[in-house]
């Protein structure tokens, strides 16, 4: 705490390197929490990216006393708000009549007040507790973004076998989730 | 809300998030989430997915992420407010700001693996490695069992003792392989059931005659295991299974009812007599048919097709199982593609090497990375003309050299090729220009391109001496780059 307000002195008294004690701390988790709320990951990156630039900016603002990773989270979920509403005049033009939905859903529940960071750590140790095959699918449709048919191949089942086993997995994570956050935490 | 629609919800909404949802199911699941339950159970499971990717995916490191937001302050220095404009000011230019925000920057900052980061993962690609190598030491794979699973059980002593066919010349380093080991043969000895042979290194080769004529070569680093000369008792076919690598076939008249099988681990082709060459790479299975007709079943799902002469099929996951007229012959031998940073894929029909395996099979990169590291990584660019998917893969990862010249250097042996280079724009347009130079020859003007276009250059011809072929990407402006390379032998006439 004493170091952060010490960079938080020095950044503002003109220090260039200052800065980059916040952008160290506070990036991951940062990320991970936007990651939630945006469905690219590359646009989630540069939501991170663009609200340390803008916290920079408002750094005036923020008061010592304050969690600087709560002010970080609020200033990213308003730039998350740019991106729904990006993705929601997009999807209009296109009369993409459910993407349009789902950016509407989002701008609405993005108001509502969520257990993010509990959530978060609750869903890796659902993931960590899923089978050895499941995780293989994980990582087929989710790291190499291979279609249903490609991860199939790689596990002798056919495309539709596959959407239900991905299914299954789904709605195992999110009943785990819940399960674990009513428990009082996901180290339980 | 009843069960049968809940379970239609749930289904829609999993087609949804594996992007299959047809424009019919899209109206269906649109109606369906205008209910209230619905649309929370929606939201939820469009963010579960959003969570899954965003704690799979690793963001970039403490020192990029400094190096970034340092940059877009620079760029924010012109417009900021005049507090905000106070702090900027005394901020250096880490690094000066070249490209819009919008546009694919020029960094690897999507270039970082992102298997590294959590241990579960770590023991997950393990796992994987751990079946990959499984698979590779028993070539009874799990769709090539039912197939294997049928041959007739022979005592280890006969196999041992029966000879089936004959090894006729070699060359490098042949050998053959059993549970047991492996043995290196040489000139005239016996293949004995059940046995296999295996060609390691540039340059060996390997020829196998059975009985009734039925010749097979083997080429460089390949090999075939399982050999067996067929089951007259059992109405069983001569067969042969084909780890690796290419073989060409030239298949006497075959008994009535006892084809001979050839099988990879994704497909089978089944043969009468012919003349063929039959290739199995990197999970692709290449049939080439130039007398006859071969039969060429997929394994996974048992389609099939009819491979005549002057055609060629692929089994490979994803692409479609079709006959195709083989290209005309312009004397040209595929040798190798590399896509650079990126994976496996087949390209116009040939496998292309992935970069991990392009590395440890001689390929070298001189490049000047960027100051945050780094000369390879992926981009998200839909490349235009639109391609095919594997095309895309390739385009969507590149070699760059940031303001220097670039060098490819391939370790092949000694002899005539030609190479082609695929480079895609992924700035801004007109954003580089560079020279490409082989041996003694320049190419002038390769990399003016719009913005997403892609561009196939070649073929640039040129003759080996030293065992290494290099290919200079010779910077004028922008930074060189190219997403992958092919190259093919040519004789030395055909120059």
């Amino acid at each position: 705490m004493e170091e952060q307000r010490e960079a938080l002195r020095q950044t503002l008294a003109g220090n260039k390197d200052a800065y980059g004690y916040f952008v160290r701390t506070y990036h991951r988790n940062l990320y991970y929490y936007v990651a939630g709320k945006i469905p690219n990951e590359c646009e989630a990156e540069d939501v991170v990216q663009k609200a340390l630039v803008t916290a920079y900016c408002k750094l005036h603002e923020f008061q010592p006393e304050e969690s600087f990773a709560a002010w970080l989270r609020g200033i990213a979920l308003n730039h998350c708000r740019d991106i729904w509403r990006q993705h929601q005049r997009q999807a209009e033009l296109k009369e993409r009549l459910l993407e349009y939905r789902r950016a509407e859903l989002n701008l609405t529940w993005l108001a509502e007040p969520q257990q993010d960071q509990d959530r978060l750590a609750a869903l890796r140790t659902c993931m960590r507790n899923l089978s050895e095959d499941e995780q293989r699918a994980v990582r087929l449709r989710f790291i190499e973004e291979r279609p249903l048919a490609d991860i199939g191949a790689e596990l002798d089942k056919n495309a539709e076998a596959v959407r239900q086993f991905l299914f299954r997995i789904r709605t195992r994570l999110g009943t785990c989730i819940k399960k674990r956050l009513a428990l009082g935490g996901a180290a339980l | 809300m009843s069960s049968s629609r809940s379970q239609r919800f749930d289904e829609l909404v999993s087609k949804y998030l594996d992007s299959i949802l047809s424009p019919e199911e899209e109206a269906e699941l649109l109606v369906l989430i205008d209910k209230p339950e619905h649309a929370g159970a929606f939201f939820e499971a469009t963010r579960l997915n959003a969570e899954i990717s965003g704690v799979l995916a690793e963001p970039v490191s403490d020192e990029e992420m400094e190096v970034f937001v340092a940059r877009e302050l620079g760029k924010a220095r012109k417009t900021s407010s005049r507090i905000c404009n106070a702090i900027l000011s005394s901020l250096p230019n880490q690094i000066a700001p070249r490209h819009p925000v919008a546009q694919p920057l020029e960094t690897d900052r999507r270039t970082k693996l992102r298997l590294i980061t959590f241990p579960w993962l770590i023991s997950l690609c393990l796992h994987a490695a751990a079946i990959v190598l499984f698979i590779l030491n028993f070539s009874y794979t799990r769709d090539a069992a039912p197939a294997l699973n049928n041959a007739p059980k022979v005592s280890q002593n006969n196999i041992e003792s029966e000879s089936i066919a004959r090894i006729g010349s070699v060359n490098g380093g042949a050998y053959t392989t059993e549970a047991s080991g492996k043995n290196q043969v040489s000139t005239a000895s016996d293949l004995s059931e059940g046995q296999g042979v295996e060609t390691i290194g540039h340059g060996s080769m390997a020829d196998i005659t059975f009985d009734d004529g039925t010749a097979l070569t083997l080429d460089a680093d390949t090999r075939i295991q399982q050999v067996s000369g067929g089951q007259p008792g059992r109405n069983k076919g001569k067969r042969v299974v084909l780890d690796t690598g290419t073989l060409r076939v030239a298949a006497a008249k075959q008994p009535a009812g006892r084809p001979m099988e050839f099988i990879t681990d994704n497909a089978k082709a089944i043969v009468l007599g012919t003349r063929f060459t039959l290739s199995n790479k990197s999970g692709t299975t290449r049939l080439e048919v130039s007398e006859g007709v071969v039969r060429l079943d997929r394994l996974f799902d048992h389609a099939s097709v009819a491979v005549k002469a002057g055609e060629f099929a692929i089994v490979k996951a994803g692409v479609e199982l079709v006959v195709r007229p083989l290209p005309a012959n312009t004397g040209r031998n595929f040798v190798k593609g590399v896509s650079l940073y990126g994976i496996a894929v087949t390209i116009e029909g040939e496998p292309w090497l992935p970069y991990t395996q392009a590395l440890a099979d001689g390929l070298s990169i001189d490049a000047a990375p960027l100051p945050n590291g780094g000369n390879v990584h992926k981009i998200f660019v839909t490349p235009v003309p639109a391609t095919d998917p594997d095309t895309r893969k390739m385009l969507n990862s590149r070699a760059y050299s940031y303001q220097k010249d670039m060098t490819l250097t391939q370790s092949i042996g000694n002899g005539d090729y030609e190479i082609f280079l695929w480079v895609i724009e992924c700035v801004s347009s007109n954003n580089r220009l560079f020279d490409v130079q082989i041996g003694s020859s320049v190419w002038h003007g390769v990399g003016r391109q719009n913005m997403s276009e892609w561009k196939k250059y070649g073929p640039f011809r040129t003759h080996v001496a030293d065992g290494k072929l290099s290919v200079n990407l010779k910077r004028i402006t922008g930074n060189p780059t190219v997403s992958g390379f092919a190259i093919y032998s040519v004789p030395p006439d055909a120059q």
